[in-house]
């Protein structure tokens, strides 16, 4: 198994927010989070990703017990979180993103300027602003440039929060191709998305959450069929009946 | 100015940086509705309640209330016309009592006199019992008695919900503006808000609208609907025509429907 | 008008340490959202060791250069990790934490294993050739300054710009959770950028030191800060190259303008004035980025505990206030004459202390210049108080400083958080630098001489009027007089907690935008506040000036002002208590154990800061758990332990449950 989290909760203060999720990925997979706002979908990446920690439960990762690792070190591990809402440094240029990217290159020149030509090849509009300050550019190629950062690692779990948030179908199109091509080349990957239409094309299996619990965990097919979780959630329901 | 009142927005644009949080919304609220705002995160929706507040300024496009522009308004100058609002985090006053924070409410429509207070004029001796006496009313009201003296960051998010929700009423609200009401609370409080905001309707009567992402729960209770996208508004109308529009089953089900249907399977 | 050379190359030098220092400002800002008030005291200890391993153990300049650079980097190391405690807390806290620190730390370099022997031999410099322009000689000090600071500033930004280390800091400050996802360990990163400030202030501190005639006292003291302040500020707290750059122009328009007014108050009115320019002009910049500092929840001692009511807590608090007041009546017949000085002084205290509670506990405005405020009522009682009767110099002294306070408080409509710290600090050097210590000035370009009619900054002799015909000349009479305001002032302070205003600012203060949201008027609220506060400030400056008999401009520095931050922060911050217990505990202990400044320092930042890491309360706290642990006792011992089931409140139930939800027929009107 890529991933394991087992009977995880956890708590902001005195508010519980997740309540003994289970979940299991297996190497090679993708997995869909779905949920209402405020599910609990987020947090459970954050708790992946080492930068909250749960109250109880275990988190593996590829057999190893992550639970209460450091998201430095998790991230050392071959996993990359790419956070919900364009997360670049935006006062840094597109080619200083990318070094941060490559932090953990660092010692390794040629690796490391390898590694940018090859992040700048995915998106070639980033290429040519280099030197434009992240902050400044679109939407979708503040998406594109964070999805390439977090790729220079070479992740073998990469976990996405809402790539297609408020984005023009253009921009998803780019970015779905390249985490597509991702998995292709053997990456796990792991989202959250609002979007029923794009996790059913892109992930095998799905959970659907609801205020911290898991309600569904199977084969995304299943998952449409289930007409009483979407009715709590989407339109659908409402058209359906 | 007393009775709800109505809302009208037009061509509404918001932009933040390169991004159009808010683009080019029309949109009418008639007096007395339940108006529920629905749509896929980062449409816009909060950024629209901020304009209607006064948090944001729009970059173009007006916002009337019963005709009047609101553009140069403070949102203290429109809690006056009774323009009221919620937020999702309900932050509330945490440090202080559910009974204070209730004041709070009734101080900003009858503000105290510093000078006045201090020799206890009999005038402001009567308001403050006035105000007291409308607190014990809506604390009953609410069934909040039990905590009239428990600080307000220490009660569970729902009860502090019910808590703004006083607060709210007590403000005297002709436009109600609420955001995403059953955000961080459990299932079974959820549950319980549906009538709860049924009777602060009744007992204003004011002009709501709401935020919301428990499709059930604001179909329950609005009757109309407005679905957002991407910062434009897709369909709009009484809540039983949205239901089954086609437009605002895609912007539920997925923006990137046809940019899917080129890609891949 | 030609500006000699000279005079262009002496503010340059000038400016050069304003430069350094703010990027030592900006860089621990950027990194961990700290204002750092000893940014400039951190230096000074490893200046005074470069000192003191030159002169006493004559180690050559080099190695003992390094030695100092490495022991600057440690410090700036030690005060993050201590500060690394309170990230959690409100930023304004965090601010008053490093005012301790830097309290402590001038401590530190006045111990005699740190100090050199010889504490006014000239500071070692490693040239021995200096130039001149013209007729101004400039010392081999002033080369080392004006090749060193630019090589330092270089230095550091090619670290900042190309490192990986630098990029590192710069996306941690960016972006704490993608930097920390892409490796970079942000806590040691944290601790990497304060060595480094450290390292930047020892520079300063080492470049800055030859230029003052005792460079050990106060080598880097609140001027220096505060333009320091103000180039970090004109940078947004962002671009190292504008704070340096902001810096030395400082430093030069400064410069000029000592050159051409002759006098540094007016110089001191004039940047006041740049400052104060450059924050309204830059608010809008500042608020981007992160808003931690304003959305934290505040830190109270009392109202927490003030839940578990019931008639014992009540009837045990007016036992003790009773015996409080009891003691405080009795006290003067059993002191001497010092001793009632003394009291009378720790009261007015505890005067301002409960004004300052009203505008920084309640209203969330931190003042760094409150002494100002009460310098106003002392000015007016100087001037007044052989010809008024009492009662009006009390109320004329707190109206002009209410006055006063609510013109401060406009900007601060704008400013807020940190950056109105930043401007009271001013306004406090202001008054007390410029406007205090100058009964006379030359109105620059008119050529105009003006007076303002105040007292002799030097020392004026204050009177003691009489209250309807009874003589106050007596320490005791006085003392009665004081006690008398306290009383005043804590019922009314708890007049206003208790019915309306207190809640309003506490509500603006933890919630501005729910507040406005619900029709609060916010300007009003705020104003009336510094209305209140400076109000109770000037009565206590009345109260200051009678019970010294004397008025001097040199009582009233900004570190006075300080010292009441402490009290109310030490007390426990917003508590009205709180207050009295902290000027109890200021004034007291020192006045036990001598009153030395270097002792009132001590007391202020040693205890600052433990109170800060260890008793976020405060006094106050502490004070309401003995009652709560009284209460309990004398409860047991009534037996009646049905209280404890039947309090309201005592345990906060969910809304399921007993659930105070309302169906619609209820809730109807």
């Amino acid at each position: 198994m890529a991933l394991e989290v087992s009977e995880v909760s956890f708590s902001y203060g005195t508010r519980q927010v997740l309540f003994g999720i289970d979940l299991a990925l297996a190497e090679g997979r993708v997995g869909a989070l779905l949920g209402t706002n405020g599910a609990g979908k987020s947090t459970l990446l954050r708790l992946v990703a080492g930068l909250d920690h749960p109250s109880s439960g275990s988190i593996r990762i590829w057999g190893r017990d992550t639970t209460d690792l450091e998201a430095e070190a998790v991230g050392g591990l071959g996993v990359a979180l790419l956070p919900g809402g364009r997360m670049t440094f935006p006062g840094l240029t597109v080619l200083e993103n990318l070094r941060v990217g490559g932090h953990r290159l660092r010692r390794d020149r040629h690796r490391l300027q390898a590694s940018i030509d090859e992040a700048l090849d995915l998106f070639p509009v980033l290429a040519g602003r280099r030197r434009q300050r992240a902050g400044t550019l679109s939407g979708g190629e503040q998406q594109m440039l964070a999805l390439a950062r977090v790729l220079m690692a070479r992740p073998r779990l990469l976990v996405i929060d809402e790539l297609s948030l408020g984005l023009a179908p253009r921009a998803v199109e780019s970015l779905l191709a390249v985490v597509r091509s991702a998995n292709a080349a053997g990456t796990t990957v792991l989202l959250v998305e609002q979007s029923v239409n794009l996790a059913v094309t892109l992930a095998d299996q799905a959970w659907f959450l609801e205020r911290g619990r898991v309600l569904f965990d199977g084969p995304t097919r299943e998952l449409l069929g289930r007409d009483d979780l979407l009715r709590s959630v989407f339109l659908a329901a409402g058209t359906g009946a | 100015m007393t009775g709800p009142a109505r809302l009208e927005l037009r061509d509404l644009v918001v932009g933040f940086g390169g991004v159009r949080a808010v683009d080019g919304v029309d949109l009418v609220v008639e007096p007395g509705t339940i108006t529920g705002v629905l749509g896929p995160n980062g449409s816009g929706k909060t950024t629209l309640l901020d304009t209607v507040s006064g948090q944001l300024r729009p970059s173009g496009g007006s916002v009337h209330l019963d005709g009047t522009d609101l553009i140069d308004y403070l949102p203290e100058d429109r809690a006056a016309l009774g323009v009221v609002r919620s937020f999702q985090d309900c932050r509330l006053f945490p440090e202080l009592t559910v009974e204070e924070a209730l004041m709070v409410a009734e101080d900003a429509r009858r503000p105290i006199g510093v000078l006045a207070m201090m020799l206890r004029l009999p005038a402001t001796r009567r308001a403050e019992a006035e105000k007291r006496a409308r607190v014990d009313a809506s604390l009953a009201a609410f069934r909040l008695e039990g905590y009239r003296h428990t600080r307000v960051d220490q009660l569970s998010t729902g009860t502090r919900r019910v808590v703004d929700l006083a607060a709210i009423v007590a403000a005297r609200p002709r436009l109600l503006l609420l955001d995403e009401p059953t955000a961080g609370i459990a299932q079974r409080e959820a549950e319980a808000l549906s009538p709860l905001l049924r009777a602060v309707h009744e007992r204003t009567g004011a002009t709501i609208v709401m935020v919301e992402h428990d499709v059930p729960m604001a179909v329950g209770l609005c009757d109309h609907l407005v679905v957002m996208e991407a910062g434009r508004v897709v369909s709009a109308g009484p809540t039983a025509e949205v239901l089954s529009d086609a437009a605002a089953l895609d912007a539920y089900l997925g923006a990137s429907a046809e940019a899917l249907g080129r890609s891949g399977p | 008008m030609s500006i000699p050379p000279a005079v262009l190359v002496q503010g340059l030098i000038l400016g050069l340490d304003y430069g350094l220092l703010a990027l030592g400002l900006v860089l621990v800002y950027r990194t961990s959202r700290v204002l750092n008030f000893a940014q400039g005291q951190m230096g000074v200890v490893a200046a005074v060791l470069v000192a003191k391993l030159i002169e006493d153990y004559h180690v050559p300049y080099w190695p003992a250069l390094l030695l100092g650079l490495v022991a600057g980097g440690l410090v700036g190391a030690v005060t993050e990790l201590i500060l690394r405690r309170l990230y959690d807390r409100p930023r304004l806290i965090v601010m008053v934490a490093t005012i301790g620190i830097e309290q402590l730390l001038f401590v530190f370099t006045l111990l005699p294993f740190v100090s050199p022997r010889h504490l006014f031999a000239p500071y070692p410099v490693p040239l021995h050739s200096g130039f001149s322009i013209g007729a101004e000689l400039f010392q081999p000090g002033d080369v080392l300054s004006l090749v060193a600071a630019p090589l330092t500033a270089a230095a550091f930004a090619v670290f900042f710009v190309r490192s990986s280390h630098g990029l590192a800091m710069r996306a941690m400050a960016e972006n704490r959770d993608s930097a920390r996802l892409a490796g970079v360990w942000v806590k040691r990163t944290s601790t990497l950028a304060w060595t480094l400030a450290g390292v930047l202030s020892a520079v300063t501190a080492i470049l800055a030191s030859p230029d003052e005639a005792n460079a050990f006292s106060h080598a880097l003291g609140p001027e220096l800060l505060l333009r320091a302040l103000a180039a970090a500020l004109l940078a947004a707290m962002t671009s190292f190259v504008v704070a340096f750059g902001a810096g030395i122009v400082l430093g030069v328009v400064e410069n000029i303008l000592l050159w051409n007014l002759h006098t540094s108050a007016t110089v001191e009115v004039v940047m006041f004035l740049i400052l104060l320019v450059v924050l309204v002009a830059r608010v809008r910049s500042l608020r981007r980025g992160p808003r931690d500092e304003e959305r934290s929840a505040w830190e109270f001692g009392s109202a927490a505990a003030r839940i578990t009511g019931g008639q014992v807590r009540e009837r045990l608090r007016r036992v003790s206030l009773g015996a409080a007041a009891l003691v405080a009546l009795i006290l003067p017949a059993v002191l001497d004459n010092s001793r009632t000085f003394l009291f009378s002084r720790i009261f007015v205290f505890a005067v301002i202390a409960v004004s300052l509670t009203i505008l920084t506990g309640w209203a969330g405005q931190l003042s760094l210049g409150h002494f100002a405020f009460v310098a106003v009522g002392a000015v007016v009682t100087a001037r007044l108080a052989g010809h008024w009767p009492l009662l009006l110099v009390l109320v004329v002294g707190g109206a002009v400083s209410a006055l006063v306070a609510v013109v401060v408080g406009l900007p601060a409509l704008r400013i807020r958080g940190l950056y109105l710290a930043v401007t009271t600090l001013g306004l406090a050097l202001l008054v007390q630098v410029s406007v205090l210590n100058t009964p006379c000035a030359r109105i620059p370009l008119t050529g105009w001489h003006v007076c303002s009619g105040l007292p002799d900054p030097a020392s004026t002799f204050v009177g003691r009027p009489s209250l309807f015909g009874l003589s106050l000349a007596s320490q005791r009479a006085t003392y009665y007089l004081v006690l008398g305001v306290l009383v005043v002032t804590l019922w009314v302070a708890r007049t206003w907690r208790d019915r309306g205003l207190a809640r309003d600012l506490i509500a603006v203060r933890d919630n501005e935008i729910g507040a406005a949201a619900m029709g609060v008027r916010v300007t009003r609220a705020k104003l009336s506040a510094f209305a209140l506060s400076g109000f109770l400030a000037g009565v206590a400056g009345v109260c200051f000036a009678l019970v010294t008999q004397r008025f001097q401009a040199s009582t009233f520095d900004p570190s006075q002002s300080i010292l009441v931050v402490a009290m109310v922060i030490i007390g426990g911050l917003g508590s009205i208590e709180g207050a009295v217990l902290g000027a109890l505990y200021l004034i007291g202990i020192p006045a036990i154990f001598g009153s030395t400044t270097t002792v009132q320092f001590v007391t202020s930042g040693v205890g600052l800061t433990i109170f800060i890491l260890f008793l976020p309360g405060g006094l106050a706290r502490l004070l309401h758990r003995a009652g709560d642990t009284l209460a309990r006792v004398r409860l047991a011992s009534l037996t009646d332990a049905s209280w404890w089931t039947a309090a309201p409140g005592s345990a906060p139930i969910g809304m399921s449950g007993a659930g105070p939800v309302p169906d619609a027929g209820e809730a109807a009107p």
